[in-house]
């Protein structure tokens, strides 16, 4: 086997969505997933388990594990179980209910003191779409963003709007070459590690 | 929180009647297996008859053949008409209406919204309003909207609270202290969860009237009705067989057959014994089809009722049947000729074979396990009814009379009903190893899991408060080591908990339907967790867990 040939490079991590409940977690991941949008979509219940790989460029193939949880009071007792070992949090607010944002930010004190430490936390406003109604600016949301350095996107699961990039960016933050390489050392203890790293800039694009 | 989703309960078809304002009226029922609701005892033995005819005859209690698809249905409607209740996305404006339109406020549809002027009644006081700061949400859960002019922001008259426009659509009667005072009180705005409180509101148990007895007198005098009728055609079928075979056998002893014509005129005057015919001019229809009997209409006599009847093909009305087959079903009886056929019409038929047919299905279908589980768990819930009912009888006596004796007992009785609820959970969890098989079983088979975890948080909550009363009578007594509210917490927690582990049961099976087999380690991974987690609390309810 020759160097060039192409390995398949492939990692593999927990995501977990968190949020109130009705700001769209099911809708964004079922966009994401199915690239559908259900308006009567039925409450989650419990939490739902779905899978999806997406392809970074230098032939990665990143797969995600999600473990999208039902936003009501009742299976408050659930989210622990699934954040707890998560590698990154989508936590999600809709631009057009102040109060979610807080409930978001919540969230994320929880996680900042009961997850691992180095999750990927993704801060995400949904319903982009009814800009009519917005509640919540933008700056605000990504200030807050940036003083807790989560990632920070508008999305609408609507019109399916920046929804792949939230993934993708989370991609890029995760450790996916140490997966990789810590997978590869276990099988195949020879391998070529001089692969140019994906990791990029850290900055915002929205 | 209300969730209750019952299980199938036909042994005990309590029929519910929702208090009327008018009770001369006759009461409304409901079928005890479609929940189809009519209007009278008549309409319902009528409707019995009709579409569960064979489910009338088993014994109650008793799961069978035939009304397994009844029960199905049953279930199913149960399930769907139950989700519909759940709270979760409820619109907030069908609990509204709910509310407003239930028989104690009456007035409040026949008038405005806004009832009555708050000049009837005390002035209520309003020291107790929150004041808005300029920044205030919803105070209801599920609405923390931000309050401004397009939402409204309104005090509750009762707590206080800041409430949207939308949350504060409730109306009840305060006092001068804004406690609820339901005779004197004035008119007043205020929140769901104060309309809530209101004492007594959330019992859902109703007026219950047990309409079993009248019902099951008026019911088995049509069962035997008809039961007498199977017997009298039954018995007729027998007598002419046994003719028959008279006839047949003097015929064989005969060396020359070239009289077998005079064998077939004694069958057909012996036909004519066993049940008087009618006569030709007594009918001008069919009494099954009403059709006309004419040059094309013949009428024909039904060799077992002596009906005229027609022969209609299409309509099947009445038919030829080869007297073997007719022995064959019935059973015990055997023609010699059994090519000799009878004319035997439809409502004969039924007659003579429903009963047969009905009783040999029902012996050879196997229940499949899951309701078996559920009979199991039936006859398990009466037990423990019965049962605690003793504890109680015997915790009566131990507050009487605190003497060694009666606590003996009461302990004693405490003891079994602690096994019985045991056996109780171990039998309803056994529902969720057994592997499913298709998606209406699955369905059932939650919805009898639901109602064993109902069943049993209700009974064994039950079971606690009678202990917690003996523990404050003789305190020396074990107390739960818990509160009340830790227990009520981690129980809901654990049915929670529960929940989900049946939920990702059902994934595992769906991903390896797929074939997604990759889903499958990270979920049995987490239902590892859960059972973990699931263990946790149990050990710490220890025998708080009932
Ligand atoms: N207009 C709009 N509605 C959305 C969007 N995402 C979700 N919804 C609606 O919001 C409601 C709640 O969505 P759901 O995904 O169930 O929220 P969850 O409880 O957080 O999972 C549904 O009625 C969706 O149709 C969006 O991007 N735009
Ligand atoms: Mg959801
Ligand atoms: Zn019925
Ligand atoms: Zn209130
Ligand atoms: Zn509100
Ligand atoms: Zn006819
Ligand atoms: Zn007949």
């Amino acid at each position: 086997m020759s160097i060039e040939d192409p390995i398949p490079r492939f990692a593999q991590f927990k995501l977990v969505l968190l949020g109130e409940s009705a700001v769209g977690k099911s809708s964004i991941v079922h966009r994401f997933v199915k690239d559908s949008f259900d308006d009567l979509r039925e409450s989650t219940i419990g939490a739902a388990f779905l899978t999806q790989t997406i392809k970074l460029a230098n032939d990665t193939t990143v797969k995600f594990e999600i473990w999208d949880t039902a936003g009501q009071e009742r299976y408050k007792s659930l989210a622990p179980m699934y954040y707890r070992n998560a590698n990154c949090a989508v936590v999600v607010y809709d631009i057009t209910q102040l109060a979610s944002l807080e409930r978001a930010k919540n969230w994320i004190k929880e996680l900042q003191r009961q997850a691992n430490a180095d999750i990927t936390i993704a801060l995400t406003g949904n319903k982009l779409d009814l800009e009519a109604e917005r509640e919540v600016s933008t700056g605000e949301a990504q200030q807050y963003a940036i003083d807790n350095g989560l990632l920070f996107c508008e999305v609408s699961a609507k019109t399916g709007d920046g929804i792949r990039d939230v993934f993708y960016r989370i991609a890029e933050q995760l450790p996916v070459e140490e997966q990789i390489r810590s997978t590869m050392s276990r099988s195949k203890p020879r391998i070529n590690l001089n692969k140019p790293s994906t990791n990029t800039d850290q900055g915002c694009a929205c | 929180m209300k969730r209750r989703v019952l299980g199938p309960r036909t042994d005990v078809p309590d029929i519910v009647v929702p208090p009327t304002p008018k009770p001369q009226h006759e009461p409304e029922l409901e079928c005890p297996i479609c929940g189809l609701k009519v209007l009278s005892m008549h309409q319902l033995n009528r409707h019995l008859d009709d579409e569960h005819a064979n489910a009338s005859e088993e014994v109650p209690g008793t799961l069978t053949g035939e009304n397994v698809e009844d029960l199905t249905g049953w279930l199913r409607k149960k399930v769907v008409s139950q989700t519909s209740k759940l709270p979760i996305g409820l619109p907030s404006k069908l609990v509204k209406l709910d509310s407003l339109t239930s028989p104690e406020y009456p007035s409040l549809l026949a008038t405005s919204p806004s009832p009555q002027p708050d000049t009837r009644g005390p002035k209520v006081t309003r020291k107790h309003w929150r004041n808005p700061s300029g920044n205030d949400f919803c105070h209801f859960p599920r609405c923390r909207k931000l309050l401004n002019v397009r939402n409204g922001s309104v005090n509750c008259r009762r707590c206080g609270e800041l409430f949207c426009n939308e949350h504060t659509a409730f109306r009840m009667k305060l006092d001068s202290l804004a406690e609820y005072s339901p005779v004197d009180g004035t008119w007043c705005r205020c929140c769901e969860s104060c309309f809530n409180s209101k004492p007594g509101y959330l019992d859902t148990d109703g007026a219950t009237r047990d309409l079993f007895t009248q019902f099951q007198t008026s019911r088995q005098r049509i069962v035997d009705q008809q039961g007498l009728k199977t017997n009298q055609l039954e018995n007729r079928l027998v007598k002419l067989v046994a003719r028959f075979n008279e006839i047949d056998l003097k015929d064989e002893g005969r060396v020359f057959k070239f009289f077998a014509s005079s064998s077939l005129g004694q069958k057909r005057a012996a036909e004519r014994e066993v049940v008087a015919w009618a006569s030709d001019a007594s009918a001008t229809h069919c009494h099954l089809c009403f059709k006309m009997f004419g040059v094309y209409v013949r009428k024909h006599h039904c060799r077992l009722c002596g009906k005229l009847v027609c022969g209609d093909e299409m309509t099947a009305c009445s038919k030829e049947v080869p007297l073997g087959k007719l022995c064959e079903r019935l059973g015990g009886v055997q023609a010699r000729d059994p090519q000799y056929v009878i004319r035997v019409c439809l409502g004969c038929k039924d007659g003579l074979l429903k009963r047969r047919n009905f009783i040999r299905e029902v012996e050879k279908s196997e229940l499949p396990e899951y309701l078996q589980i559920y009979h199991d768990l039936t006859t398990y819930e009466k037990v423990i009814i019965i049962l605690l009912k003793k504890f109680q009888a015997s915790l009566v006596l131990v507050q009487g009379e605190p003497l060694d004796s009666t606590i003996i007992a009461a302990n004693k009785s405490r003891g079994k009903l602690v096994e019985s609820l045991q056996a109780y959970e171990k039998l309803a969890k056994s529902l969720k190893v057994a592997v499913p098989e298709g998606s209406d079983d699955t369905k059932i088979r939650h919805s009898i899991l639901q109602h064993a975890t109902w069943f049993f948080q209700e009974n064994g909550g039950k079971f606690k408060r009678y202990w917690l009363e003996m523990a404050e009578v003789k305190p020396d007594l074990p107390a739960p080591k818990l509160t009340k509210k830790q227990i009520r917490e981690a129980r809901e927690e654990l049915m929670v908990y529960r929940e989900q582990m049946f939920l990702i049961g059902e994934m595992i099976d769906t991903a390896k339907k797929q074939r997604r087999f990759d889903e499958i380690p990270p979920l049995l991974d987490n239902l590892r967790d859960l059972e973990a987690m699931c263990g946790d609390i149990e050990a710490k309810l220890g025998e708080d867990g009932f």
